[in-house]
């Protein structure tokens, strides 16, 4: 009897102990994943500052159903001078794909959860036999989202459903007509969203996204952003690629552990302001591909902590380089007068290749 | 002096979860049972054991040192962030588990005692039971604020040392039958004055 207690008690003693040791592992792990401890906050980087920007999406709850709900108004559009497209939900599936036909017409149809929060500050669309048809879905839990098309400019193409659980962002845009697509805010932020990119002939004033998971792509053809140029991910690669981009004052291109490939021809900015663009990556290669046109002049200041730089190019001097770092310039870059790149990795290496015409 | 005789261990076998138990409540006499009767297996899953207690305790003690404003400025200021910390105290509590051993055997050797060192590395792999010390008092400093929160883990990590002090001389008698004052040069007080006691 006193063997079979002195027997439990040890047994008991031996779980706790075994307990405590699993808890203890699994605590601190899942602690320093929510909160970012496992990587290296990318600042005061091998002799420049860089403060990348933190964002905060918490784990959302992905098993809500969606009930369609069908909006058929026919208002017509008449004096719209703007398109914005904004969608900022947690778990949110948005695809808008258009192109310039000349005349318009929209089906809108949402499909939002019966609970759900949200507001649909503009939604109309209406049907002709000889238009074409624009189809907007998005399904969510405190969804934002308003539309406004500019008739002048562009006419929406057919779209097939595209809500999921999941969230994602697709936004194509090809023009046919020599018309420039202007955009006031392209803004998403998902969980767990990817989110993708093709757009033609586009200026856009804040092209701001992210994805937590998921990665981020552009094929940007012929494309200006005007103020504010941001794509970051937790997770996911991003890939920005195209030709004819004109960058915004403040471009930003950051992920935590995704690798980017940033790859343009012909990259331009406003000639009459300073531009930087950071492309920093804490665990992932950067691939850094660009070409210069004309009087465009350029600065790309590199570094890893752990990973290797390497460099190609034409018209291009080299003004420093180290083992993990190199400072590049074309040959007439000035302060103040000219693009600046600053890539940074912390594990990763950093590939640069460009090309001054 | 009388000579040093080994604990026999002739009871059932007992599980991994009793073993654990035992050695906190009689970790002479389980200490001979397991060099007497542990398989592979156990030795292995009890290796284990500890590695994953040597993580959990850094990963604990740098949660506790992060939400101290001062010490966490510090260590992001030396790069230090938390896989550093805790999987670089995990393979430091590794290496310094053999080269602890080593010390141990030899010395123990040296003064006449008889045993292999697969026994004394198994016997050490115990320490685990004392990284729990560690790991509770992080869980309990966490809770509180500063400086209370350096108090209890200073306060944890002191026991801890102790406890893990006991346990390396016991060990040290059991596997080389040598007298305590011996063990405990062997055990402790050379390991400590070579810097891998502490890990």
């Amino acid at each position: 009897m006193v063997e079979g207690i002195s027997e439990r008690k040890s047994k008991f003693i031996g779980f706790l102990i075994i307990i405590t040791i699993v808890t203890g592992t699994i605590y601190p792990v899942f602690y320093a994943t929510v909160n970012n401890l496992w990587g290296i906050s990318i600042s005061n980087f091998n002799g420049f500052n860089f403060n990348r920007p933190q964002r905060t999406i918490s784990p959302d709850d992905f098993s809500k159903t969606v009930d369609e709900v069908n909006m058929t108004d026919t208002k017509l559009f008449e004096n719209v001078t703007r398109l914005s497209v904004v969608a900022n939900g947690k778990v949110v599936g948005l695809s808008v794909k258009w192109k310039d036909l000349g005349n318009i017409i929209w089906k809108l149809t949402v499909k939002a959860p019966t609970d759900g929060d949200y507001t649909l500050l503009t939604s109309t669309g209406f049907k002709d036999n000889n238009h074409t048809v624009f189809e907007f879905s998005l399904g969510g839990n405190n969804v934002t989202y308003y539309l406004v098309i500019n008739r002048n400019y562009t006419v929406l193409d057919e779209i097939s459903n595209t809500a999921t659980d999941v969230g994602y962002l697709n936004v194509e845009y090809i023009q046919s007509v020599n018309k420039i697509l202007s955009v006031n805010d392209l803004t998403a932020s998902f969980d767990v969203g990817k989110i993708v990119l093709n757009l033609k002939n586009c200026r856009i004033q804040t092209l701001d996204l992210h994805s937590s998971v998921a990665s981020i792509q552009l094929e940007l053809q012929n494309v200006e952003v005007g103020n504010l140029f941001r794509a970051t991910t937790d997770v996911g690669e991003i890939r920005i690629e195209g030709s004819n981009l004109k960058v915004a004052k403040d471009t930003e291109v950051t992920s935590n552990t995704g690798s980017i490939m940033f790859s343009i021809n012909n990259l331009t900015y406003k000639s009459n302001s300073s531009t930087t663009c950071y492309i920093a990556s804490d665990v992932g290669s950067i691939d850094f591909n660009i070409t210069l046109l004309n009087s465009t002049e350029a600065r790309v200041e590199a570094a890893t902590n752990v990973g290797s730089v390497s460099y190609d190019g034409m018209g291009i001097k080299v003004i420093d380089e180290k083992k993990t770092e190199v400072i590049l310039e074309t040959v007439n870059y000035s302060e103040g007068k000219g693009i600046k790149f600053k890539l940074a990795s912390n594990v990763g290496s950093i590939d640069i290749l460009v090309i001054k015409q | 002096m009388m000579p040093y005789t080994k604990t026999t261990n002739n009871s059932k076998r007992l599980s991994l979860l009793e073993i654990f138990g035992k050695i906190l409540l009689n970790p002479r006499e389980t200490f001979g049972y397991i060099i007497a009767r542990s398989s592979g297996l156990e030795e292995t899953f009890i290796f284990s054991i500890y590695v994953l207690s040597a993580f959990a305790k850094y990963a604990m003690i740098f949660l506790v040192a992060h939400q101290i404003s001062g010490i966490s400025d510090l260590l992001a200021a030396h790069s230090i962030n938390f896989t550093v910390f805790s999987l670089g105290g995990t393979i430091l509590a590794f290496i310094s588990l053999f080269i602890f051993a080593g010390i141990s055997h030899f010395l123990a050797k040296s003064a006449r005692g008889v045993g292999e060192p697969r026994e004394i590395v198994t016997l050490f792999t115990f320490f685990s039971v004392a990284n729990t010390v560690v790991i509770l008092g992080a869980a309990i400093a966490l809770a509180l604020p500063t400086p209370f929160d350096i108090g209890v883990l200073v306060f944890s990590i002191i026991i801890y040392l102790v406890w893990k002090a006991f346990l390396a001389m016991l060990a040290v008698e059991e596997v080389y039958g040598i007298n305590q004052s011996e063990a405990f040069i062997a055990g402790v007080v050379a390991p400590l004055l070579l810097g891998v006691f502490l890990w």
